[in-house]
């Protein structure tokens, strides 16, 4: 975390990090916005009437003698409902509510329990595996977008970056089937369109062919038979062609390491368990085990099972206290707020006062994880550290702290086992709990640990658990053996997704979560519902028609988007959005795709009638095609890369003297004496996930719009990711990350009549604010229309103002802005080097966008340094070009093609 | 007397029926101006909450960044220029229609202008620092950019607006004296109209001394005037051609708008003066005729952008640029279509109605064409700004664009703000240039004398002896009784007439005016100035902007044209007014206010003894006035 004179500013990760090695997805750069969020909780409240809204000021010393003296008095449980917590806290809660005869429910609304269920099945194991993507050279994934929100995604990101770059004459192939074009999707080498019923046929016909051709390493051969059956009973699901089916066989069995993953979150249908089930047959029958690591499982693999949070709230009764920790079961499990109304008081400990705040007798705000100390281990073995980077904004207190205090309170303290003292405070609690790990000894070592933030813990590693047997027998796969057809003519099937950005809807109240586009759609602030074009049109649906969609669970109001992304018969649906509660962004805004859901017994279909009206959502691009545009996002194809040598590859014109020729350019060179800052993107890396226009707005104080204004065209963002479609092939995607080009020959500077636009001495494209009268022709100039014009004057609610960088200059109306390159960390460094007599290496500048990239796709360097890496790559990079060359804007942002292996699966 | 093109008019008609336009207004006149003066009000209103709430406010957007402020910007620069047209380049060609229009056109020039320059304030995202853009010696040391089109825009406007005025109001000036005299005779010597008018007419008595060097410099202001014209409009298209957007990046823009803007500003001289004639009944002066070369000449304007709107689909197909093609495809099938063809239709079709003489010869025919081309080309103005930025290069930026009722308001406020300035100007001062007006009457007389050989006289000194004063209705009458004196040895010491009288000047064998050398001074001076003040200030800072070094001689060739133009008509209006004395604003102590309305005089002196022979020579040419003054 960066901070300044005590507070919070940018969000970063963590180098030392074995699993992010320091980057951060979008919704991670946003915790600062979580932090200062101005709808947090900041006191004390209570409610006398659970059904009226109405709520009173309170304290703490009142809430804590309170909510203890009804512990002490309880006949029932004390029951915990929490979001997933590992280490010191997971400790506190669980002894806490054991000692009041209560359990801790661990409730995450995706606890991937369809991945858990076939792991179980084939493997023995209910748990999430550690996935190592990085040493395959094959992977399938059917519905599982581990790019975007699927369990651990920026680890999967950097290391899919490793197995699909080009490399020593290869690059490893990932094949994504699936009802929904999604983000993930979009950066496979095929996208093979599915419905949910279709996908887990595919899988099980692939694994047919590989077990009736010989292709298998490990014998699955028993299963052949009732394999067979299935496909054969269930023809009408064979959508993809044979051909395509053996040729993927081929591939998946005869690569090196091959991974198949499955188990989208969210979807709890029999089809989805039956492809995880597929998947996992397939990884034991032809795939590399050692990528699946089932001795260091991931801590998702403890949340409660969807059987056990439905006990666990039919159990409720008015004798039970219940707390809820950071969670939101009134929003994401449908059908669950008469089942809580039933205890006897609810304490809410939060940080927002989100839906099921709203029902609670008592509101505990607690500090935000960035002012806490704790713990958290992602996988078996990991442990992260967390102190406090800012004291309390608020009157809130530390959930362990408010534990410890209660049960003290209640008579009935709470101790750590095996510690010397009891710990009175929880931050003693977790040093105790450090201590204990063996995270440290001594109080001096207690700093460097700290510093470090991550501590691995030796653990044995089996490698490959899977080598023993397979625990299913013949007979007990349990193939559907009726599929899920339509059975009416107007039902459909839902495939239910997290939001790239809103995740489970805990993020919808973050300006940056809402005004960041969805990467594919471009859309905004809203909700909508994808369907077929065709579909629409047999329907009689125009685009963004309001429709309404029943479940057997509920019912939501939504418009619906027209699309070619998904197959006929589905509907497709992002969570995150139709919330009641949460703040000022998340109320009343979309609908809430967690009230479709029947999370025991999900069929996946759904009704759909039209519910009369309009609403169009908010758009923040006009269109992803290129209509036959050169020069804008290239690919190029694995043939022809495969027979490219060194020293090939485009010309381009050098953002640099040796870039002018007196044959194009009327005037003469300027020359660059130190530095000439360039950066490089690679667009086979770039995987659209929004994390650098993230990390972006937090750098650079840039204002969050609102709807109307995005609507009207004003956003801000400085970088954007912008999908474009292959013209003659829809269903391939690219990302372009657009920051500002830097040209050496900018088409926004002359024409500023005031040099508010200049380029200054080290190459970059400088923008004065305070010089700016407005006018807006460097705008109009931009052929990338990276310029941002001041629309309004644009308000930082407090506490959101406490978030901005100082170093960055928060722009007033009038005025034009755009990237830097972070000009203020680049300054940053050199002063730092030149007070401390030191060169400029390599990698000592990261601009936020650079910093963050989880595929490290964007390269940031010195030209004028001839071992940088931004150099090679612009120099001899076999697969470079620049965004509109024949501008000869000399840009300094070079670009490296994507690979297009479609034609190779 | 008459010109080709009125019936019979006296001078004394003239001047009568011209100034007799700003009597005090009927009543619907105060209305019209109220009603004017509130629409300002309101877009005054609008702006406030403009500049206070930020451009959002506007229809404005990523990435239509321009819109409806500078389309009007470019329209009303346009329509200044045809008045410049008609006073300035129709005078170096010696079109004779150009009289009875050329001052409201000038006048025209100078209001649009005024409310052009409106404009590129009220589009500032922050206006309240527009004075970055002037180039002055400030505590920021900074200067503007020169290189940028924006910065020419402001020195050609501003210089534009100079030289308009001065032009303008120097033409005036034999008629606001004829103004004063009139009004000093119907109202008094202290009326307020009367003292406004004196103050405005700077001592002008119709000397021959003055006429001298009138005459001369009035031709220099033309001869400046027009290079200014043509450069004018090229500097504000180069605002688009300057930029490399599809639509914009075009080099025919330069003729295109020029062409342009004088096509527009016939069609508002035609919209104001059609009107006007009928309501302050100048239908003797501004005959059918008169409109109707106007009408003829728009045939050619028009002519010229119908083969820019040939020329530019042309070229994008033919080029084959994607980009190019594309974007004249948006043009042609996009969400701007209909304001394309409307355009086209508008601009130029209807206006080639006027091959008809049907058409070109009746007023309500000529009024409603000219309503239609200033819609279509203001049309066309709206077009080029917002269609290039919102349909650019990368796909996904495209945008749409439409006007908000902010920018409405403005633009309906910046029309009233333009015809209030018009209609106070049609009653306050003289609509028609008499001088030039009377002097084509004149002409039609045809009488040119033949110079006399030259004959030196010794100029003496007029103290002591006896001076008469001979006045003549008869502009033949007077030539001929000048060229008796001066052939009979007499010291003409000064002639007067209401009207240029290059003739007397040649009979006296005056020296040509030393105006002219003040002109090449000017010149001089601003072309060097012009060019120091770029290069200088360029190398102050020494900043470097897309690539270019800070002297780039190229785009300072405009900075040094336009000071050019400015330092010349400056110079040339202070050598003016030092050379006919008009900076003292003395009235000739031998003037006889009927000189500016319909009598020549003549001043000689002579010796005492002389008189009776004088009076012969004089009155063999008809002297109506024979005036022995001590």
């Amino acid at each position: 975390m960066r901070h300044r004179d005590g507070r919070v500013t940018k969000a970063e990760g963590n180098p030392e990090s074995p699993i992010n090695y320091g980057k951060l997805c979008a919704r991670g750069q946003s915790s600062v916005q979580g932090q200062y969020d101005p709808d947090r909780l900041k006191n004390v409240f209570y409610r006398e009437n659970r059904n009226l809204d109405e709520k009173l000021k309170s304290d703490w010393e009142s809430a804590i003698s309170e909510i203890s003296k009804q512990i002490k008095n309880s006949k029932g449980r004390v029951l915990i409902i929490s979001d997933l917590q590992t280490g010191s806290l997971a400790e506190i809660m669980e002894m806490f509510t054991s000692n009041q005869k209560g359990k801790v429910l661990w409730y995450e609304p995706f606890n991937y329990e369809v991945l858990r269920k076939a792991n179980q099945l084939v493997f023995g194991e209910p748990l999430i595996p550690r996935y190592k993507l990085d040493d395959t050279d094959f992977i399938m994934s059917f519905g599982a977008d581990f790019l975007e929100t699927w369990i651990s995604p920026v680890e999967y990101a950097g290391q899919f970056k490793k197995m699909h770059e080009f490399e020593d004459g290869k690059m490893g192939n990932f094949i994504y089937v699936g009802p929904r074009f999604s983000g993930t999707a979009t950066n496979a080498d095929e996208f093979i369109m599915v419905s949910p019923e279709s996908m887990e046929y595919t899988a099980y016909s692939i694994l047919s062919k590989i077990i009736s051709n010989g292709w298998s390493k490990r014998d699955v051969g028993s299963l052949q038979p009732e394999i067979d059956n299935y496909l054969s009973m269930n023809t009408q699901n064979a959508v993809v062609p044979d051909k395509k089916i053996e040729a993927l066989a081929k591939k998946y069995s005869q690569s090196g390491s091959a991974l198949a993953l499955a188990g989208a979150s969210g979807v709890y249908t029999k089809e989805n368990l039956g492809t995880a089930v597929a998947v996992n047959l397939l990884n034991y029958a032809a795939g590399n085990l050692s990528n699946i690591d089932f001795s260091t499982p991931h801590a998702l693999s403890k949340t409660a099972m969807n059987n056990e949070v439905n006990d666990f709230f039919k159990s409720i009764n008015k004798d039970d206290i219940i707390i809820v920790h950071n969670s939101n079961p009134v929003y994401t499990w449908s059908g669950s707020e008469k089942y809580l109304m039933n205890a006897g008081k609810i304490i809410y400990m939060g940080t927002m006062e989100d839906e099921t705040a709203k029902i609670s007798d008592w509101m505990l705000p607690i500090n935000y994880p960035l002012e806490e100390w704790g713990d958290y281990e992602p996988y078996k073995g990991i442990h992260s550290l967390m102190q406090p980077a800012m004291q309390s904004l608020h009157a809130t207190y530390s959930a362990g702290n408010i534990l410890l205090a209660l049960s003290e309170s209640a008579g009935n303290p709470l101790s750590r086992k095996g510690s010397s003292k009891p710990a009175d405070h929880y931050e003693d609690w977790v040093k105790q709990y450090w201590q204990g790990k063996g995270i440290y000894k001594s109080d001096d070592e207690l700093q460097d640990v700290l510093r470090k933030g991550i501590y691995n813990e030796t653990i044995e590693s089996a490698g490959s658990n899977p080598a023993k047997n397979i625990s299913i027998k013949t007979g007990s796969l349990n193939l559907n053996s009726n599929t899920v057809s339509n059975k009416n003519a107007d039902e459909l099937q839902l495939w239910t997704y997290p939001a790239i950005t809103l995740f489970d809807g805990r993020f919808s109240n973050r300006g940056w979560m809402q005004e960041i586009p969805d990467p594919l759609t471009n859309i905004t602030w809203s909700s909508w519902i994808d369907i077929n074009v065709d579909k629409a049109r047999e329907l009689g649906l125009d685009n963004f028609d309001m429709v309404e969609i029943e479940s057997d669970a509920g019912k939501i109001k939504v418009p619906v988007r027209l699309t070619i992304d998904l197959p006929v018969n589905v509907l497709s649906i992002g969570y995150g959005q139709g919330h009641t509660a949460l703040g000022k962004n998340a109320a009343d805004r979309g609908a809430n795709a967690f009230i479709l859901i029947n999370r025991l017994n999900e069929t996946g279909l759904v009704k759909l009638k039209s519910a009369g009206g309009n609403k169009h959502p908010v758009f923040a691009a006009a269109t992803d095609h290129q209509f036959g545009r050169e020069g804008i996002y290239e690919w190029i194809e694995l043939d022809i890369l495969e027979k490219m040598k060194p020293g090939d590859g485009e010309h381009l014109i050098m953002p640099l003297p040796e870039g002018y020729d007196e044959k194009r350019d009327l005037y003469p060179v300027h020359t660059y004496k130190e530095h000439r800052w360039a950066m490089s993107i690679d667009l086979h890396a770039c995987i659209g996930c929004k994390a650098c226009e993230t990390a972006c707005y937090a750098e650079n104080n840039i204002p969050v719009v609102g709807e109307e204004n995005v609507n009207e065209g004003l956003e801000m963002s400085w970088i954007k990711v912008v999908p474009y479609r292959m013209d003659g092939n829809p269903q391939k995607v690219g990302w372009l990350p657009l920051p500002c080009q830097q040209c050496d020959a900018a088409p926004c500077e002359p024409v500023c009549p005031v040099f508010a636009a200049v380029h200054n001495e080290e190459g970059l494209n400088a923008q004065i604010y305070n010089r700016c009268i407005g006018t807006r022709y460097c705008s109009n100039n931009c052929p990338y229309k990276v310029r941002r014009f001041n629309w309004f004057n644009f308000h930082f609610e407090w506490p959101l103002d406490m978030q901005l960088n100082p170093e960055v200059t928060v722009r007033v109306r009038g005025v034009m802005e755009k990237c830097t390159f972070c000009v203020q960390r680049i300054r940053n460094v050199e002063y730092h080097k030149k007070t401390a007599g030191e060169k400029i290496e390599d990698g000592d500048i990261t601009p936020a966008c650079v910093q963050t990239c989880p595929t490290s796709a964007i390269v940031f360097g010195d030209l004028l340094d001839d071992n940088s890496r931004v150099t090679g790559i612009t120099r001899h990079h076999l697969r470079r070009y620049h965004v509109l060359e024949e501008l000869n804007t000399k840009p300094a942002v070079t670009y490296l093609k994507r690979i297009d292996a479609g034609k190779n699966a | 007397m008459k010109s080709e093109y009125s019936k019979e008019l006296t001078l004394k008609e003239v001047n009568d029926d011209v100034l007799s336009a700003s009597k005090p207004p009927i009543p619907l006149y105060y209305f019209f101006i109220a009603f004017l003066a509130l629409v300002v009000v309101w877009g005054l209103f609008a702006w406030i909450y403009q500049v206070r709430r930020g451009m959002g406010v506007a229809g404005l957007s990523h990435p239509v960044g321009w819109g409806v402020y500078i389309a009007n910007f470019v329209f009303w620069v346009g329509i200044a220029h045809s008045g410049t047209l008609i006073s300035a380049i129709l005078f170096l060609v010696r079109a004779k229609f150009r009289d009875a229009v050329s001052r409201s056109a000038e006048a025209m020039t100078i209001f649009a202008v005024m409310t052009a320059g409106l404009f590129p304030l009220m589009h500032l995202g922050r206006l309240w620092i527009f004075y970055y853009i002037m180039p002055y010696p400030n505590e920021r040391e900074l200067w503007p950019n020169f290189l940028s089109p924006l910065v020419w825009d402001f020195l050609a406007v501003s210089t534009y607006f100079t030289v308009s005025l001065i032009f303008w109001y120097v033409g005036m000036i034999p008629d606001l004296a004829s103004g004063r005299d009139r009004f000093t005779k119907l109202l008094g010597p202290d009326h307020i109209k009367t003292r406004v008018y004196r103050a405005l007419a700077l001592g002008w008595s119709g000397a021959e001394s003055q006429w001298r060097h009138y005459g001369r410099s009035y031709l220099y202001f033309a001869a400046l005037a027009t290079p200014l014209v043509i450069s004018v409009h090229s500097v504000v298209s180069w605002d688009f051609a300057m930029g490399l957007l599809p639509g914009w990046h075009e080099t025919i823009f330069a003729p295109y708008f020029v062409a342009g803007a004088i096509h527009s500003g016939l069609a508002m001289v035609l919209t104001l003066l059609i009107p006007l004639r009928k309501i302050f009944k100048l239908e003797k002066l501004m005959t059918i005729k008169h409109f109707e070369m106007v009408a003829k000449t728009m045939l050619v304007t028009g002519g010229i952008l119908g083969y820019t709107y040939v020329i530019e689909p042309a070229m994008a197909f033919y080029s084959g640029d994607k980009f190019e093609s594309q974007f004249m495809n948006f043009e042609q099938t996009g969400w701007v279509a209909w304001v394309y063809y409307l355009i086209i239709i508008c601009n130029f079709f209807i206006p080639m109605l006027f091959i008809f003489k049907k058409f070109r010869r009746n007023f309500l025919y000529l009024f409603i064409i000219s309503l239609v081309v200033n819609l279509g080309m203001w049309l066309e103005r709206v077009m080029i700004v917002a269609a290039s930025t919102a349909h650019d290069f990368l796909p996904h930026n495209w945008g749409k664009y439409t006007p908000s009722w902010v920018e409405i308001s403005i633009t309906a406020a910046s029309l009233a703000f333009f015809l209030m300035w018009f209609l106070i100007f049609s009653k306050t001062l003289p609509t028609v240039p008499m001088a030039d007006y009377k002097e084509q009457l004149v002409e039609g007389e045809g009488f040119k004398p033949e110079p006399p050989p030259k004959k030196r006289i010794v100029p003496i000194s007029i103290k002591g002896k006896t001076k008469v004063m001979a006045i003549f209705s008869s502009h033949e009458h007077f030539l001929k009784s000048v060229k008796k004196v001066y052939e009979a040895g007499y010291h003409v010491v000064e002639a007067f007439s209401p009207l240029k009288i290059k003739e007397v000047s040649d009979i006296l064998h005056k020296p040509k005016s030393p105006v002219r050398i003040w002109t090449l001074i000017g010149a001089i001076l601003g072309i060097v100035s012009g060019y120091t003040l770029a290069i200088a200030t360029a190398n102050t800072n020494k900043l470097i902007v897309g690539g270019k070094p800070p002297t780039a001689p190229i785009p300072y060739t405009i900075v040094g044209f336009e000071m050019l133009i400015l330092f010349g008509t400056l110079a040339t209006l202070i050598g003016l007014l030092y050379h006919s004395r008009l900076y003292k604003k003395r009235i000739h102590p031998y003037y006889d206010p009927r000189f500016s309305k319909d009598k020549y005089g003549i001043l000689i002196a002579c010796e005492s003894n002389e008189l009776n022979d004088l009076r012969e020579v004089v009155l063999s040419e008809n002297a109506e006035e024979f005036n022995v003054r001590e």
